[in-house]
């Protein structure tokens, strides 16, 4: 029951009694209680008028790393006896130091400061309300009212250093970059001789082979260097992925996704990223800074899904990437996924498999039993075959034990150009 | 801020407990002892019920000693002591709240001093009404009577108005 309430039905029933008995001494009990309503009444708060700035000490953030909330509130209206104040937080931060409310009396014109710390996932973290209720100080009325504050930080993914990836699709753009093109022109690496034409560097001149002909002179042809179009695809399907406890591998998966395309795009690449399981969720090719920016926002934001559209990789819409073009599938991968990779790579695609291993990772979190070893070795040898399998179509794949950090893995197994056709 | 709560129970008790044991109603006295104990606990424990219950069953004593005719003003300053109590524990279940103790004295010494002025107010208001006598008759008796309820009227449709 509420408060004010109360105290009026104690006065009802005391007026009641004394008119009663005909007493007036059970009158002059409800007196105080009538003055302490009164005292409410009188006071009685107005809707608070706030002004709330909401601050971050840092609007992107790595894993781990703490960030501090600042709230500003300026009374813009009359005093507020006893002002209270929520901030609403999102649910999965974690406050690690301070309040996220507060108690006070705000005065005209006043300025206060909420300040509290706190720390979270990968993920947009979007702050939007403050709750206040205002008070008399005798607690007896209150209004309620939800104030916008809206700002919002980001926690990244964790991007780790990988000095080079190397790959090699048949189609290459027409700028010059980091990835062999299979043309000869200048570049670097000794790509084959030709005769010579007017306007070839002296220095290019093959002395050898000049030596054997008469009257014809041979030049070193290198082989040109250009950028190329990467397609980044990130298994966001929920079915695909596997939990030990909290930690799940879509996580490496999305740290995967990060480091690749920084990655390419340092070298110069036009990269696109398509995320499949939750929607079409595709950031269009681009080159730069700005791409690595909106690549980063996305894998920040991305989360999984399990649309029955996006169950198998057959809905993959290979339109949006150029043919011949260089994909990258970041996925622990399902059995019946082979059959689309085959085919992708069929239609000319260059596919590169960055695969963080399921079965090791799920196999940490479980008990020793017979039943369980008995079982992770047969999803071993199934995913064995898988990767055979795909391997055997021409695909690079790239098994990935999680427990081994991300850049040991493709130090070993990229930094070398694939077997070449 | 707890500890000011419990005073005032204890405070409240003892008053009223008084009362009665002045007017050599013991079983009533250990009544009331045993009500004060039980909204202690109720603090201790965080009931959120026992408050208001409390409050409740502190003012119908003290009516009910007004009713077996002892001494009022014991009756007064028991109700006024109950209320002074009941709202010590509201408040310091707000600022338990917060979980913030860091704030509470800017917000104890104004809330104090509103909670002593009305209480003294009360107790002014109370007691003079306890020592003024006036015949009225029935008309009178009748038009304040009115007046009473038309002014409770307003008073309850302007906390229901708040709510709202």
């Amino acid at each position: 029951m509420k408060n004010n309430l109360l105290l009026a039905l104690i006065i009802y029933g005391l007026i009641i009694l004394g008119l009663d008995s005909r007493n007036g001494e059970f009158l002059a009990l409800a007196i105080p209680v009538m003055v302490y309503l009164a005292a409410g009444l009188l006071y009685e708060p107005q809707s608070p008028r706030l002004k709330i700035d909401r601050s971050f000490s840092a609007g992107r953030v790595i894993p781990g790393q703490a960030v501090t909330v600042t709230l500003s509130v300026t009374n813009q209206g009359p005093t507020l006896e006893e002002a209270y104040l929520v901030d609403t937080v999102p649910p999965s931060l974690k406050v690690l130091r301070g309040k996220t409310n507060l108690l006070t009396t705000l005065h005209p014109d006043q300025t206060i400061t909420l300040e509290y710390t706190v720390e979270g996932k990968r993920g947009l973290y979007r702050f939007l309300n403050v709750s206040v209720i205002t008070r008399d100080y005798l607690g007896l009325f209150e209004k309620r009212a939800i104030l916008s504050a809206p700002n919002q930080f980001m926690v990244l993914p964790e991007i780790v250093r990988v000095k080079q990836v190397a790959i090699r699709p048949p189609q290459t753009g027409v700028y010059s970059g980091l990835i062999p093109a299979r043309q000869g022109g200048p570049g670097i690496e000794f790509f084959g001789v030709r005769e010579y034409q007017p306007g070839d560097p002296l220095r290019w001149i093959n002395e050898r082979a000049s030596a054997r002909y008469q009257q014809t002179l041979f030049v070193n042809e290198f082989e040109q260097e250009r950028v190329v179009d990467v397609g980044l695809i990130l298994d966001a399907r929920r079915q695909s992925d596997a939990r030990c406890g909290q930690e799940s591998l879509f996580e490496y998966s999305i740290q995967a996704a990060a480091t690749l395309a920084d990655t390419f795009l340092d070298g110069g690449n036009r990269v696109g990223l398509f995320i499949y399981g939750r929607s079409l969720n595709w950031i269009f090719s681009g080159y730069g800074k700005v791409q690595r920016e909106r690549i980063i926002r996305a894998l920040a934001q991305a989360q999984q899904g399990d649309g029955k559209v996006f169950e198998r990789l057959e809905h993959l819409p290979t339109r949006l990437f150029p043919v011949r073009s260089q994909l990258v599938l970041i996925s622990p991968l399902l059995s019946e996924d082979s059959d689309m990779l085959i085919k992708l790579r069929a239609r000319g695609y260059r596919l590169l498999v960055i695969s963080p291993d399921p079965v090791a990772f799920e196999r940490k979190g479980l008990a020793q039993s017979a039943a369980i070893n008995l079982a992770s070795q047969i999803a071993r040898v199934e995913r064995k075959m898988l990767l055979t399998r795909l391997r055997e179509a021409e695909i690079q794949v790239v098994d990935w034990p999680v427990d081994t950090p991300f850049y040991q893995i493709a130090r070993a197994a990229l930094s070398r150009l694939p077997f070449r056709r | 801020m707890k500890n000011f709560a419990m005073i005032g129970i204890m405070f409240a008790t003892l008053v009223l407990a008084l009362g009665y044991a002045l007017g050599d109603q013991w079983v009533l006295a250990s009544i009331v002892t045993g009500l004060g104990f039980l909204w202690l606990a109720g603090v201790w424990h965080n009931w959120d019920w026992a408050t208001s219950i409390g409050l409740v069953a502190f003012i119908g004593l003290a009516a009910l000693g007004v009713r077996l005719e002892l001494s009022a003003v014991w009756m007064l300053f028991g109700v006024v002591a109950s209320l002074a109590a009941w709202d010590l524990v509201r408040f310091w279940r707000r600022v338990a709240h917060t979980k913030l103790s860091g704030q509470e004295p800017s917000l104890q010494h104004p809330h104090f001093q509103r909670l002593l002025m009305v209480s003294g107010l009360g107790l002014l208001l109370g007691g003079a009404a306890l020592s003024l006598q006036i015949n009225l008759n029935f008309g009178w008796a009748v038009l304040l009577g009115l007046l009473m309820t038309i002014s409770l009227s307003w008073v309850v449709g302007s906390i229901r108005r708040g709510g709202e």
